[in-house]
């Protein structure tokens, strides 16, 4: 340790000052010291480097500008010019992640047996590693075929592209990631109504209004309610519906819609009835480009305020008011989220009714509405189709043989990779029987327990993360260690036509290597070296960029380090009625109908109901324990510093919440005799856990309000299988609980 | 002469704590030393409730208790208005943070890094080294001096906050200061969301932290209170219109800035009363000097006894 001395303060004031990161002179008053071993050469440069973050991994891919001096880097600061800026909390704390003297750095194999309660581990080669996959991922496929080894891409989601190629190299129909609890139900509703993936746009200029369900920009991406706030100033009206009141409420909303968690279906068909009732909606667009308005209409009609607030707990007053001001402030558009517009069991249909309401507004692909359209062909996770080689998935029938085909047909129609709310069954039954599971936690899904053993249950499992977490790496034969966003390149970022490259900042700690090197060398081993690249990531992103037949190559985005923008591009308002939406250039929207469609077909031929039909909660005020468990549960929102389990070990981030919480409203905690800071129970018929109370009007009282991911305290003992049977999701938003002193 | 200030709109406050880890970074802070909060405020009940948002850090009072308390010298304004601390000449002796109205001040006697290791990772290593010292909020006047902005305005991702030379009525947080209030005689300001009064400003950024107090009272500061004088730029301009420690900012009223500042500053504008804040007048000359002949032994016995900082 250093011994430092503040009597002497004396060095690095002109270095500092020349970079502008470090601590200059103030008339005199604060000096310099820096410890004699943490760089070789005190005086060495400092060299500004461009990366961008993964702390959060849902994509904003935030700009960093790092200062580095002899491959160490010293500060983080946001980038300048760049979409996605300025940091939080988060993506300046990714540097102490950087330096977390507790992350994994070798490749570990276990020497236990899983029947002890905590995993042993002894290091190996790399080479070592890949040979016992290669050999147990090759055996299972022997006796039992390819789709019984899943590959599974969880956090991280950035090597996704890697990872579906290899599971179809490997002949594996089992490629599945954390997208089938998060984000996809909603893009799934957006594709039923009007064939494309979305989950909304922020409003522009030229944007009128804003409809806002459910998302929280304030704590899922800082600076994006900066720019939502923007808006608001040149006069955009916002309504905002969510149960809690979260910044963006405060910040935001000219409405707030505080509704019952799980009840998203009612309030959106009572919008929706009120939109027509009050003659708001745009009857030319609904005419010529919609299917089933007729059906619609008869069925929302009987969701009139009042029984809505019966429903909702929002006042019906307001319910009126906010179609209102939504409906005369045009054009409008619509921003949902990757979590409260999924997790109810209810969420197939719903939240195809909030896609309806651009839509019957005529704020489709519009100026200021909701824009529509082809972008770049990458998907997202910035890979392609073709990389991913979904030709041979398609030939080689693939789909026939998912094991979720039966379970959940309608995802299975949508998604190329597989749900996997039953991977337990799917264990238990044999179909699957080894798993190279990247960035997985057995937390993710509700009723741990049976997911904690579905894992165990495999004959052999590799995981590959940045720390050794024991609630899921006990239960797993093989750890290999990933590098850090500052310690690799892929995948690229994405915003519009723009495209951006980023370069490993520094080598990576220890033997950690980067996660596409990792799952394309696990390929190699398996015998496809060629495809795979023989492990070269540069080699791999420049197939994948070559598979978008732009034209481009690294070299064009090295040569473009403020991103490559990619010429071209369909502007034109209004595509639906050229042609400009669908793959065969005929005139319509993208779904079976070419239409709009306010009742889906897909849905109809795959035996459901077409309308968005509001069904309650299997756990709610309606069901018969409620009684026992009176409060509802709602879990699996954003925390500013915490992206679900990870970053919790961080110092920068832990400190603003060190344990778990359960939030109250003071109405509840009182007539429990709860106080700030006590220690809680919260238990429902499945399970219990024990939290730390906290009283606040954030949440709506009757409802409390819990972070996810703490592995003292895993709420999802408590949220149950009560999946949607359209998107397979589980009802994070919509249980029942009760809560009592210890 | 400038005068150094910062701005924070709280509608704009996404309640991220990005400015207090940027703080943490740039600054070099040690292991539970924060010197700049966020804290959550709420008020009324539901169907009513609302919640906001408050960052607060040193206040940079126009007249620092700090600066008159230190027996030193080690504390020090500059002309700009920021107040520093010159850490050769820092005793330790901690007068600095009795006499802070704020609870500014932290006690940094820190020897270990973060992780509880015994060694600097390298963005623990570079910038400025220091233990044994009571530091606070500088505005990051290093920062400044260099063209810059202070880490937590450049880092604020919903644009909440504003810095820069409140006398210069052509600069962006003078224009963005019209209709805020002002924390008497600093150089802080706010722009509240509507509900959220000037009681509960108060009682966020003084210490200690005043008890819940029944309905109808308001709470007492436990230091000696100071009736907003004559001197005060920003009262006199608004005819004497102080609150608890605030006061609307200059030209109030020429732009309304949140409907609800000229509500909560209409309730207190009658009441100049006992509780206006004037942090400088507070600290005396006797617990100042009485304080320097044993800070040697004090700090050995914190340093023997403690890990953390404040």
């Amino acid at each position: 340790m250093t011994d430092i001395s503040r009597r002497g303060f004396v060095k690095g004031a002109t270095a500092a000052i020349a970079t502008g990161v470090g601590v200059g002179l103030s008339n005199g008053g604060i000096n310099f010291l820096y410890p004699k071993e943490a760089f070789a050469n005190e005086d060495s440069p400092i060299e500004k480097k461009y990366s961008y973050c993964d702390m959060c991994n849902h994509v904003p891919k935030c700009g960093i500008i790092a200062s580095v001096r002899e491959n160490k880097i010293v500060r983080v600061e946001s980038r300048d010019k760049y979409p996605s800026t300025p940091l939080c909390a988060k993506g300046i704390a990714s540097l102490q992640e950087l330096y977390d003297p507790h992350r994994l750095t070798v490749p570990m194999i276990r020497t236990n047996t899983k029947d002890a309660s905590a995993a042993e581990w002894k290091q190996i080669s790399w080479d070592e590693a890949y040979a016992t996959i290669a050999e147990k991922l090759n055996g299972v496929k022997q006796r039992h075929g390819a789709d019984a080894v899943l590959f599974f891409c969880g956090d991280p989601k950035e090597p996704r592209g890697a990872m579906q190629r290899l599971a179809t190299l490997f002949g594996s129909s089992s490629y599945g990631t954390e997208s089938s609890v998060c984000a996809a139900a909603s893009w799934m509703c957006a594709q039923m109504v009007f064939g494309q993936n979305s989950m909304g746009e922020n409003p522009s200029d030229k944007s009128a209004s804003c409809l806002v369900w459910s998302l929280n920009a304030a704590w899922s991406q800082p600076n994006r309610y900066g720019v939502l706030y923007r808006q608001k100033e040149r006069g955009c009206k916002f309504v905002v519906v969510d149960p809690r009141i979260t910044p963006t409420v405060t910040g935001l909303a000219d409405i707030h819609l505080q509704l019952r968690p799980g009840s998203d279906g009612a309030l959106a068909a009572g919008f929706i009835n009120q939109l027509i009732v009050q003659d708001l909606i745009d009857k030319d667009f609904v005419e010529t480009w919609t299917h089933g308005f007729e059906e619609l209409k008869t069925y929302v009609a009987s969701f009139t305020p009042e029984k809505v607030e019966e429903i909702t707990w929002v006042e019906a007053a307001k319910l009126v008011e906010a179609a209102r001001l939504i409906g005369e402030n045009k054009p409008g558009t619509l921003l949902t989220s990757s979590k409260g517009g999924c997790h109810t069991t209810n969420v197939g249909h719903f939240q195809r009714a909030v896609f309806m309401i651009p839509a019957l507004l005529g704020n489709l692909d519009v100026p200021g509405g909701l824009p529509l359209g082809p972008g770049l062909p990458f998907d997202y996770a910035a890979s392609t189709k073709a990389f991913q080689l979904e030709d041979v998935y398609e030939a080689e029938g693939f789909q026939q043989r998912r094991h979720d085909r039966e379970d959940f047909p309608v995802w299975a129609k949508y998604y190329k990779m597989m749900q996997t709310v039953k991977l337990p069954e799917y264990v238990e039954q044999g179909k699957i029987r080894a798993g190279v599971l990247l960035g997985v936690n057995s937390m993710m899904w509700p009723n741990t327990p049976l997911y904690k053993k579905a894992i165990r249950d495999l004959e052999f499992s590799v995981a590959i993360d940045y720390y050794l977490r024991p609630v899921t790496h006990d239960l797993v034969d093989m750890v290999l260690p990933a590098a850090m966003c500052y310690e690799r390149s892929a995948a690229f970022a994405i915003f519009g036509r723009k495209i951006f490259l980023r370069e490993p900042v520094v080598t990576p700690a220890g033997e950690a290597r980067e996660d596409w090197r990792i799952i394309l060398e696990i390929g190699t081993a398996l015998g496809y070296g060629e495809q795979c690249f023989n492990g070269n990531v540069d080699a791999a992103l420049e197939e994948l960029l070559a598979t978008t037949r732009l034209g481009i190559t690294l070299a064009d985005l090295r040569a473009n380090p403020q991103g490559f923008e990619v010429p071209g591009g369909n502007k034109d308002p209004k595509k639906y009625e050229a042609g400009g939406l669908r793959p065969d250039k005929q005139p319509g929207f993208n779904t079976p109908t070419g239409k709009v469609e306010l009742k889906s077909r897909v849905l109809e031929d795959l035996g459901f109901e077409g309308l968005p039909v509001y069904e309650e909660p299997l756990h709610g005020p309606l069901s018969a324990d409620f009684k026992d468990y009176p409060l509802i549960l709602n879990t699996g929102s954003r925390l500013p510093y915490y992206t679900h389990s990870k970053l919790r070990d961080l110092p920068w981030l832990n400190q603003f919440m060190p344990e778990p919480v359960v939030r109250l409203s003071p109405q509840d905690a009182h007539a429990r005799g709860l106080n700030q800071g006590d220690a809680a129970r919260v238990f429902n018929h499945q399970g219990e856990v024990t939290m730390k109370v906290e009283i606040t009007n954030m949440v709506l009282p009757g409802v409390v309000d819990i972070f996810h991911g703490w592995q003292q305290a895993d709420i999802n003992l408590l949220t149950t299988r009560d999946f949607d049977p359209i998107s397979g999701f589980p009802p994070f938003s919509n249980g029942l609980c009760e809560v009592a002193k210890v | 002469m400038p005068r150094k200030a910062m701005l924070i709109d709280l509608r704009r406050c996404a309640g991220c704590y990005a400015c207090v880890v940027a703080c943490q970074m740039q600054n070099n802070t040690k292991p539970g030393v924060v010197w700049n909060k966020v804290e959550p405020c709420e008020w009324g009940e539901h169907p009513q409730a609302g919640r906001c948002y408050l960052p607060h850090a040193c206040m940079q009072c126009d007249e620092p208790a700090c600066v008159k308390a230190c027996p030193t010298g080690a504390s020090y304004q500059r002309e700009d208005g920021i107040t520093l601390v010159n850490y050769e000449k820092c005793i330790c002796c901690e007068q600095c943070a009795v006499a802070c109205p704020y609870g500014a001040r932290h006690l940094n006697i820190a020897k270990d890094y973060w992780f509880e290791s015994n060694t600097a990772s390298p963005y623990e290593s570079f910038g400025l080294q220091r233990s044994d010292v009571v530091e606070k909020c500088i505005f990051c006047a290093d920062l400044v001096d260099a063209g810059g902005q202070p880490a937590c305005v450049a880092n604020c991702p919903g644009g909440a906050r504003s810095f820069g030379d409140i006398d210069d009525a052509q600069s962006a947080i003078a224009q963005a200061a019209q209709g805020a209030l002002r924390v008497d005689k600093t150089g802080f300001y706010y722009i509240p969301v509507a509900g959220l009064d000037e009681q509960m400003i108060s009682d966020k950024v003084l210490k200690p932290k005043p008890e819940p107090v029944p309905a109808g009272k308001k709470a007492e500061a436990n230091f000696t209170p100071v009736i907003a004088g004559a001197g005060v730029v920003a009262a006199a301009a608004v005819g004497g219109g102080v609150g608890f420690g605030l006061a609307r900012a200059k030209k109030a009223g020429g732009q309304d800035a949140a409907a609800a500042n000229s509500r909560a500053a209409g309730q207190d504008a009658a009441a100049p009363d006992s509780r206006a804040v004037a942090a400088g007048a507070t600290a005396t000359a006797d617990s100042a000097a009485g304080a320097t002949d044993s800070p040697a032994a004090d700090k050995a016995d914190r340093t023997n006894n403690n890990k953390g900082g404040e």
